[in-house]
C-alpha cells in the first residue's frame, strides 16, 4: 500500500514500497518464477499487475525485475542493444527512483539486466541474472490460435504442425523466414519463444552460465531458461539453424567483425553504414 | 472330401410378411476326393442355392457340409467366418456366371492375382495367366483392358481362368460354360479335366447335359420343393 | 488367428440420458433417441473384431452410427461406455483397453497406428499447407528431422495415389475433388498405419473418379497388408472392398456376416430392405 504522508509544506508525497510492488504481488511473481525455473522452457501464468507504464512496453519484464531487485543490485536496462533508447531509459530511471539502486550500462559490472530485443554479446556469468521482456510468449500462435490447444499441444509434445510450419517455408523460399522469435526446444521438452531476440542470440541461451527469465505483462505469461540448460533452435538435418552473416562488414565505430551489426541507411537512401548493436560493448572497446 | 447332410436353404422374406420360401431342402450327397460331381435338376430347384451354400454365400438353414481341409474335417455349413475366408483363400475356388471385379484391373492381372496371392512371383504368376488366356483363346489385344467391358462369353473365360490357374483342392462351378460356343466350351472342360487329374475336386451345374456328361464322375439329381409354406 | 482389433460394446451416447433411457442404452426405444431427455444414442453396444489383413465394411443409411463408430475408434469423441483392445499381433504390447489411456498415449497410437481418410477432404487435410506437407505432417510428428528424407517418402506416397510430383509443393484446395481424396489416402499412409479407417471415401465422387480411388485403395490394401474398417452407404464400394461386413441402423449392429452373404442371403429385415433398395 502506498505510504501517504504530509510534509510540512502540506504538499501531498507519495512514498512507495522498495520496488514499487506491494509484498504479496512480489512473493506471487517469485513464486512463478521458481516454478518456471523449475519446469524450464514451461509457460506460467501470473497476475500481471498495473504499472505506471503501458501494457506492451516491457511490464512483463519490469514486474520481473521489480520483484528479484535488492537493494545491493546493479541495474543495466538495454532496448535493442542500446542502453540510451528512450525506453530503456525509462525504466532505468523509474527502477532507480523506487528502489535507489546502482545504474550501469557495463554488461560485466550489472547483476540484474532487463533487455528487450538482445541478449549482451559480453558473456554472462552464474551471478548474472537476465530478464526479458516478451510480446508474443507463445511460440505455437503462429499455427495455432487456440490458447486452449496450444496449452494441449505443449502437454501432449504435440509440435507436429510447428516442424510442418517450418518445413512449408523450407520448400517455398529455400529457408526458414523467420528472423525474430525463432523457436527452440528447451530441456528437450517444450518448444518456446525466445522473445523478439535477432537470431544471432539464440545459441547464446543454449547451456548458459546464466539464469534467463522471460515476462510477458501483456499476456501474463512468466517462463525461464535455468542456467546450464539446452536450447535448441528448431531445425532439419539438412537445413541447419543459421544465425545472420556479416562477412566482409565491421562495426564502422569499433571495427568489430564479430557482433551483431545495425544496419542504417543514410540520408541519401543509398549508403549503408553499420555499427555494433550493443553500444556500451562498442564503447568499451573504443575505449580501448 | 465333402459331405452334405440334410442341408436344407430357406430364405425368410421380412418385406412379404416373413414368407418363407425353400430354395431345396433335406439334401445329401457326397463327394471323393478328385471326382467331379454334377448336379442335376429344373430351373428353380436349387441347384445354384447349394453350390453357394458350400461357398457360404447362403448361410444354410439346417444340415451340415463336412469338408475334409488341410487342417481336418470342418463343417461349412457353421465354420466361423474367419476360417471361410481363410479356406476361400487356400482351398475353395468358386467359378460363377458373373464378373464382380473392381473396374480398372486388366484382364492379365486378374487372371495372374489368385496365383500371386498362393505366394508366386507375379513374373511367373503372369506367364501363367497369359498361357491360360492363350488357351482360352482371348485375344491378346485384350490382356491389358479391363475385362469390365469385355463380352459375357469373354468374361466367363476371364472367371475361369482365374479359378483354374491356382489349383484349388475344391471347385464350385455355377453354369461356367452359359454363354460359350462349343470351341470354348471344349477347351474349358478339357482345362477342368486337367484340373481334376491334377487331385481338385468339383461339384457342377451345367445347364447342358451333354457338356456335363462329358466331365461329370456322379450325377446328384436334386427335385423341386414344393412352396407351400 | 487373433484379432488386430477387438471392439467391445462401444457406445456413444449424446446428452446427460434419464430414468426412462439410461437403462441398457435405450434398450426400448423406438428409433435412437430418447422422447423425453432427448439424448441421441449414436452407437450402441457395437461389438466386432478386425483382423490382421482384412478389410471390414460397415454400411448403413445417414444417421446409422457409422462415422461416429469411426470417429470414437480414432479418439475424435469419447465413449461413454465399451472397450476397445488394440493387439499388437507382433508382441510388441500388451492388449490393453485403448479408450482408458491418456491424451497423450492416445494421440501417440493414433499417430503410429491408424490412418484416416474422411469424405470430406477440408476434414482431413490443411487446405493451405503444400500437398507433400500434409503427407509429411505425421512424419514430423513422428520425429523425422530430414527435409530431403521427408520428400523422397512424401514423394513415394503421392506417386503411389497418382499425384503428380510437380504438384506436390502445391496447396490441395487448387486440386480437383478426386485429387484431394487421393491426397489424403497418402497423408493417411504416412506413418505406414496398421489399420486404415476409411469414412465414405468416394461419397460426392464422380463415377469415373469413384472407380479410380477404389482402384487405389484395393491395391494398396493388398501390397501394403492394411487392415482397414471401410464406412460405406454404398453396397457397390462395400462389395468390391470388404471382406466382411457389418450393418448398423439406429446406433445398432443389426447383423454381421461375409460381405457375400450379407448382399445375397441377409437375415436382418434392414438388411433385406436395404439390399432390395440397391439400384
Amino acid at each position: 500500500m502506498p505510504i501517504v504522508e504530509k510534509s510540512k509544506k502540506q504538499t501531498r508525497q507519495i512514498l512507495y514500497n522498495f520496488a514499487f510492488l506491494d509484498d504479496v504481488a512480489k512473493r506471487e511473481i517469485r513464486r512463478k518464477i521458481l516454478k518456471a525455473v523449475a519446469v524450464p522452457g514451461y509457460q506460467v501464468p501470473f497476475g500481471s499487475r498495473e504499472m505506471p507504464i503501458a501494457r506492451g512496453w516491457g511490464t512483463g519484464g519490469l514486474q520481473i525485475t521489480l520483484s528479484l531487485i535488492e537493494p545491493s543490485d546493479t541495474l543495466k536496462v538495454i532496448d535493442q542493444g542500446c542502453d540510451y533508447s528512450v525506453n530503456a531509459v525509462n525504466i532505468k530511471k523509474f527502477v532507480q527512483a523506487v528502489t535507489g539502486v546502482r545504474i550501469t550500462t557495463d554488461t560485466t559490472e550489472a547483476t540484474l539486466i532487463q533487455t528487450r530485443h538482445r541478449i549482451p554479446e559480453e558473456p554472462m556469468t552464474e551471478d548474472q541474472i537476465l530478464v526479458l521482456q516478451v510480446p508474443y510468449p507463445e511460440a505455437l500462435r503462429e499455427v495455432e490460435p487456440s490458447e486452449q490447444k496450444t496449452r494441449a499441444m505443449h502437454a501432449e509434445g504435440d509440435y507436429g504442425r510447428m516442424w510442418l510450419f517450418l518445413y512449408e517455408d523450407i520448400i517455398h523460399y529455400g529457408e526458414v523466414r523467420l528472423s525474430y522469435r525463432y523457436p527452440v526446444l528447451v530441456n528437450n521438452k517444450y518448444i518456446m519463444d525466445p522473445s523478439p531476440i535477432p537470431r544471432w542470440d539464440v545459441p547464446k541461451l543454449n547451456m548458459a552460465r546464466t539464469l534467463f527469465l522471460f515476462g510477458a505483462g501483456r499476456e501474463k505469461r512468466i517462463y525461464a531458461v535455468p542456467p546450464y540448460t539446452s536450447v535448441e533452435p528448431l531445425q532439419f538435418e539438412d537445413h541447419p539453424f543459421r544465425v545472420e552473416s556479416f562477412a566482409g562488414k565491421r562495426c564502422e565505430r569499433c571495427g568489430a567483425e564479430d557482433t551483431y551489426l545495425d544496419e542504417i541507411i543514410a540520408e541519401d537512401g543509398v549508403t549503408r553504414h553499420y555499427y555494433c548493436s550493443d553500444t556500451s560493448f562498442c564503447d568499451k572497446r573504443r575505449r580501448t | 472330401m465333402l459331405k452334405a447332410t440334410n442341408l436344407s436353404k430357406s430364405f425368410v422374406l421380412h418385406a412379404l410378411d416373413k414368407k418363407q420360401i425353400d430354395a431345396f431342402r433335406k439334401v445329401s450327397f457326397e463327394l471323393a476326393p478328385a471326382r467331379f460331381l454334377g448336379i442335376r435338376g429344373i430351373s428353380g430347384s436349387g441347384k445354384s442355392s447349394i453350390l453357394k451354400c458350400i461357398y457360404r454365400t447362403y448361410l444354410p438353414t439346417e444340415g451340415t457340409i463336412n469338408y475334409h481341409s488341410r487342417r481336418g474335417v470342418l463343417n461349412l455349413a457353421d465354420l466361423p467366418e474367419q476360417q471361410i475366408l481363410a479356406l476361400r483363400r487356400e482351398e475353395i475356388g468358386f467359378v460363377s456366371q458373373f464378373l464382380h471385379v473392381l473396374p480398372r484391373v486388366s484382364a492379365l492381372d486378374l487372371v495372374a492375382e489368385p496365383l500371386w496371392s498362393q505366394g508366386v512371383p507375379l513374373p511367373q504368376a503372369k506367364k501363367r495367366a497369359k498361357e491360360l488366356l492363350g488357351y482360352l483363346n482371348i485375344p491378346p489385344a485384350l490382356y491389358d483392358a479391363y475385362p469390365a467391358n469385355f463380352s459375357g462369353g469373354e468374361q466367363q473365360r476371364i472367371n475361369i481362368a482365374r479359378a483354374v490357374i491356382w489349383n484349388p483342392r475344391l471347385l464350385l462351378l455355377d453354369e461356367p460354360t452359359a454363354s460359350l460356343d462349343e470351341g470354348s466350351v471344349k477347351r474349358v472342360i478339357s482345362l477342368l479335366r486337367e484340373l481334376k487329374n491334377a487331385g481338385t475336386a468339383m461339384i457342377g451345374i451345367f445347364h447342358d447335359t451333354a457338356v456335363m456328361d462329358s466331365i461329370a464322375d456322379d450325377i446328384y439329381h436334386i427335385k423341386p420343393v414344393s412352396h407351400e409354406t | 488367428m487373433k484379432p488386430l482389433l477387438k471392439v467391445s460394446r462401444l457406445s456413444k451416447r449424446y446428452g446427460n440420458g434419464c430414468l426412462f433411457c439410461a437403462n441398457e442404452n435405450g434398450a426400448g426405444l423406438v428409433g435412437n433417441q430418447c422422447p423425453h431427455c432427448k439424448s441421441v444414442f449414436a452407437c450402441r453396444d457395437v461389438s466386432f473384431d478386425l483382423f490382421p489383413d482384412e478389410v471390414l465394411g460397415i454400411v448403413g443409411e445417414s444417421g446409422s452410427g457409422k462415422s461416429t463408430l469411426v470417429r470414437l475408434l480414432h479418439f475424435e469423441e469419447e465413449a461413454t461406455g465399451g472397450e476397445v483392445f488394440l493387439n499388437a499381433s507382433t508382441g510388441e504390447e500388451k492388449s490393453q483397453n485403448v479408450l482408458a489411456l491418456g491424451p497423450f498415449a492416445k494421440r501417440q497410437l493414433r499417430n503410429r497406428k491408424f490412418g484416416i481418410v474422411y469424405q470430406n477432404p477440408q476434414m482431413g487435410l490443411r487446405m493451405d499447407v503444400s500437398a507433400g506437407g500434409n503427407v509429411a505432417e505425421k512424419l514430423l510428428a513422428a520425429g523425422w528431422r530430414n527435409v530431403g528424407l521427408i520428400r523422397e517418402r512424401a514423394g513415394e506416397l503421392l506417386k503411389k495415389t497418382e499425384i503428380p510430383l510437380s504438384r506436390m509443393d502445391e496447396a490441395p484446395r487448387n486440386f480437383s475433388g478426386g485429387m484431394q481424396q487421393r491426397v489424403q489416402i497418402a497423408k493417411a499412409l504416412s506413418n505406414k498405419p496398421r489399420i486404415l479407417l476409411l469414412d465414405e471415401v468416394t461419397t460426392g465422387l464422380d463415377l469415373s473418379v469413384q472407380a479410380r480411388v477404389l482402384d487405389l485403395i484395393k491395391n494398396l490394401q493388398r501390397e501394403l497388408k492394411l487392415s482397414a474398417l471401410v464406412v460405406s452407404h454404398d453396397l457397390g464400394v462395400i462389395r468390391l472392398l470388404c471382406h466382411r461386413t457389418i450393418v448398423m441402423r439406429y446406433g445398432r449392429v443389426v447383423e454381421s456376416g461375409l460381405t457375400d452373404q450379407i448382399l445375397e442371403d441377409p437375415q436382418h429385415p434392414y438388411t433385406q430392405l436395404l439390399v432390395s433398395s440397391r439400384l
